[in-house]
């Protein structure tokens, strides 16, 4: 009897203990000042600027060629080289073969250049225009090619001497490719590597002959690469900054968010940029993205965090989201700014004119805000 | 496998399932009531003391043990122990929707131990609940064109862990005194969820910390013959606080960035509070039982919790308890109680101006389970709050499980 009590009595327990979902009763009870409010704010940057960066390239791109004065040197070390003195007292010719990826600005265009020994040893993950001290200043090679980068290869001649040479054992540090003045395209070729069947990095063709022996040839690719950018920088303004690839320019933007209470929770943050199009320069190539990254220092070249976000324009407006920097800089992390950057710096050569914060009212970038809050 | 351990397995294994089949429930929770002051107060009462609509000021009792006055204590004789679960299942509705919310809850633990029968000295301690923070509010708002989910949602509260004693003076007054630890902690979480690409949430919890000390003293008179007269009193309580706030922004990617705010250490008064309570045996069969009790609320400070304004709380009960045979010699079928109880309290909740009242009924019975230990169920309905606001029917379900053990006491002499 006690038994079947006990075990109604459960049942009517397991019966009741079905909660439903929770639901919006007790709404009612929810005081005024524990209800979020929303509130939509547009706050006006209060200074821009652009700063130059002189890095390492060794990005999936190599470039050689002049644009826009900007002159881009190429710099190839093919290996490894057998030493084998027969084949150096054979070769019939060698021709340097390379896989187009993207010019500037057009796609076709003359690209003049010359072709140098390496004097120095060098690392491409270190290497800067700064580190370029030394290379022979006698041409191996002096090739004029008329471009179009929509062609799926490009074959310039090499001297068989400097060839011959490494195959004896000679010193090798590579050459460089030095643009003339009458280059008019800035070309990109592929040096990144997908796989074994898929190695585009550019490749040196040695055709020889042994005596009593057949045409032959001996294929070596580059073991590493660089580029180095020099030239002239564009000018900015306060109303007007410039953000460059390949030279590469860089952005600076500040905004005051002090009007933003610290619990504030931002739903929605937009920076808002206009790019004057007169000014930009792009190629065909280009997808026009800007990046933003949050800064964390304040030098003039500053360290960047690994906060960002990019957009592509409508027009020339871009609206990048940038709630995850406005959200820390309300919670208190240090406010430096965020920097602008061509969302493929080390892989084109693009110029985006940025209006600045002195420009007409409807052109200064701006910050679009919407947070919730407590009251 | 015999009786008693069929009852057991039963026991265990349906309270393990009902925990674990709540814990699964996503609509676990309670009365948005809770979200204020220190959430719904709980008035101290063993199971069986909740079959008599929680009465107990003034009612000395051999076999349970008396939460709400020490002074109750003193005709234990055996070692008891005593611990209890709830059920509480919110029917909660306002004037646009209704939903059904519950969950389970420790109900507090009770030893006490006689030193001397003779004088009534028994000592006691125990953990037992003070406040419940349990409420799931949801509801879907808008931003723009955007809808987006805001939940509030709290759990925690206080609990009191104390230490006491009983003793008879005079033959006919019964006093005890025990010394009361008040501990716990509440949080609060506001939580907007967007699940729109390019929209941020957050969160915000704010936890509360407190604890401090206290004193309760009661007073029964047994004198006028089956008349008992009982007065309790709890002396006011600071409690210390730390006072936290943490804050996530959240992206669909994860956390974006978390910011949390100073501890902010304060004090909170608990107020004290008084009660007064008469019970009355006739035929040895029946007891009727009557408590009031106050706590003045508005002389308080418990600034630093979430507070509308708050009032005085009230609470008057009424009990009765049917016990065929009120002697330790009665077999186990004579030995079962029944309990009915009344109560209506006006809790310390004043929401936008209106008082929150509640309203309830209850029903208990007891019995031996194996040889000394009892099972206790006791049953409430409960009706709180206004149409305007909210009104919640409150279901409880109580079980208690009762043991005794001579500990520390010379056996008679054949």
């Amino acid at each position: 009897m006690k038994f079947t009590i006990l075990a109604t009595f459960l049942s009517i327990i397991f019966f009741f203990g079905c909660s439903q979902d929770p639901s919006s009763v007790g709404k009612n009870l929810i005081s005024n000042t524990d209800k979020l409010e929303t509130k939509s704010l547009t706050i006006i940057s209060q200074k821009s600027s652009s700063y130059p960066i002189t890095s390492s390239n060794n990005s999936g791109t190599l470039m050689i060629g002049r644009s826009n004065d900007v002159t881009a040197e190429m710099l190839l070390q093919f290996g490894y080289f057998p030493v084998d003195t027969a084949i150096a007292n054979s070769i019939i010719s060698v021709k340097i073969k390379m896989f187009p990826n993207y010019s500037f600005k057009d796609t076709t265009g003359t690209l003049s250049f010359s072709i140098h020994r390496m004097s120095v040893t060098w690392n491409e993950y270190t290497f800067t225009a700064d580190s370029l001290t030394a290379y022979d200043i006698n041409p191996i090679d002096v090739p004029s090619i008329a471009i179009n980068s929509r062609d799926s290869l490009i074959e310039f001649p090499l001297n068989n001497s400097i060839v011959s040479n490494w195959l004896k054992g000679g010193t090798n540090n590579g050459i460089i490719l030095v643009p003339k003045q009458s280059s008019n395209i800035i070309l990109g070729v592929t040096s990144y590597t997908n796989s074994t069947f898929d190695d585009r990095r550019p490749q040196v063709i040695i055709t020889y002959q042994l005596p009593s022996d057949t045409v032959k040839t001996m294929t070596l690719k580059t073991v590493q690469d660089a580029t180095i950018f020099s030239g002239v920088r564009p000018t900015s303004s306060d109303s007007l900054f410039y953000i460059q690839g390949g030279l590469i320019e860089r952005g600076k933007i500040s905004f005051y968010v002090d009007s933003i209470p610290r619990s504030a929770a931002i739903t929605q943050a937009f920076l808002e940029l206009k790019i004057d199009t007169l000014s930009s320069i792009f190629s065909s190539f280009t997808s026009k993205g800007i990046r933003v990254h949050d800064i964390l220092s304040s030098d003039s070249i500053p360290r960047l965090g690994a906060l960002s976000s990019a957009a592509i324009p409508d027009g020339n407006k871009y609206l990048i989201d940038v709630r995850s920097l406005v959200q820390q800089w309300v919670t208190g992390k240090p406010n430096y700014g965020m920097a602008l950057r061509s969302d493929n710096e080390f892989e084109q050569v693009e110029q985006f004119a940025v209006y600045g914060f002195t420009a007409q009212a409807e052109n200064k970038p701006k910050l679009i805000i919407k947070y919730t809050f407590r009251p | 496998m015999n009786t008693k351990t069929r009852y057991f397995l039963l026991l265990i294994f349906s309270l393990l399932f009902i925990g674990l089949f709540n814990s699964l429930d996503a609509g676990t929770g309670g009365s948005g009531f809770s979200r204020y002051g220190l959430g719904d107060l709980q008035y101290n009462r063993s199971t069986a003391a909740i079959g008599m609509g929680g009465t107990g000021i003034s009612i000395v009792n051999p076999t349970h043990i008396n939460r709400l006055t020490p002074a109750g204590w003193t005709n234990i004789s055996h070692t008891r122990y005593t611990i209890d679960a709830m059920y509480q299942g919110f029917s909660i509705s306002d004037n646009s929707d209704k939903t059904f919310l519950s969950s389970i809850v420790f109900n507090g633990f009770d030893l006490a131990i006689p030193v001397s029968t003779y004088n009534g000295v028994v000592v006691g301690t125990g953990l037992l609940p003070f406040s419940r923070v349990n409420y799931n509010i949801v509801s879907q708002e808008l931003l723009g064109d955007k809808y987006y989910s805001l939940s509030y949602v709290g759990e925690g509260g206080l609990s009191v862990a104390h230490i006491g004693s009983s003793v008879i003076l005079f033959n006919d007054f019964h006093v005890g005194a025990k010394l009361n630890y008040t501990f716990g902690i509440i949080n609060h979480n506001i939580k907007q969820s967007f699940t729109t690409e390019g929209y941020s949430s957050f969160e915000v919890t704010r936890t509360t910390r407190m604890n401090g000390l206290s004193g309760t003293i009661g007073l029964i008179y047994t004198g006028i013959n089956k008349l008992n007269a009982g007065f309790l009193y709890s002396t006011s309580s600071n409690l210390k606080t730390e006072a936290e706030r943490w804050y996530n922004y959240m992206d669909k990617g994860g956390v974006i960035t978390r910011d949390s705010t100073q501890t902010v250490a304060d004090k909170i008064r608990i107020p004290g509070a008084f009660g007064f309570g008469v019970s009355y045996i006739h035929d040895n069969r029946y007891q009727f039982a009557a408590d009031y009790s106050f706590r003045n609320w508005e002389k308080t400070n418990i600034s630093g919790l979430i507070l509308q304004d708050i009032k005085n709380s009230r609470r008057i009960c009424f009990g009765v308890e049917i016990l065929p045979v009120r002697t330790q010699k009665a077999t186990d079928w004579q030995k079962i109680g029944y309990r009915a109880g009344f109560y209506y309290d006006q809790t310390y909740y004043s929401i936008n101006g209106e008082a929150i009242n509640e309203t309830g009924f209850t029903l208990g019975s007891d019995f031996s389970i194996f040889g000394e230990t009892r099972l206790s169920i006791g049953l409430e309905y409960a009706l709180r709050g206004t149409k305007n606001l909210q009104r919640d029917n409150i279901y409880k379900v109580s079980i208690g499980l009762e043991g005794a053990e001579l500990w520390f006491m010379r056996p008679e002499e054949d």
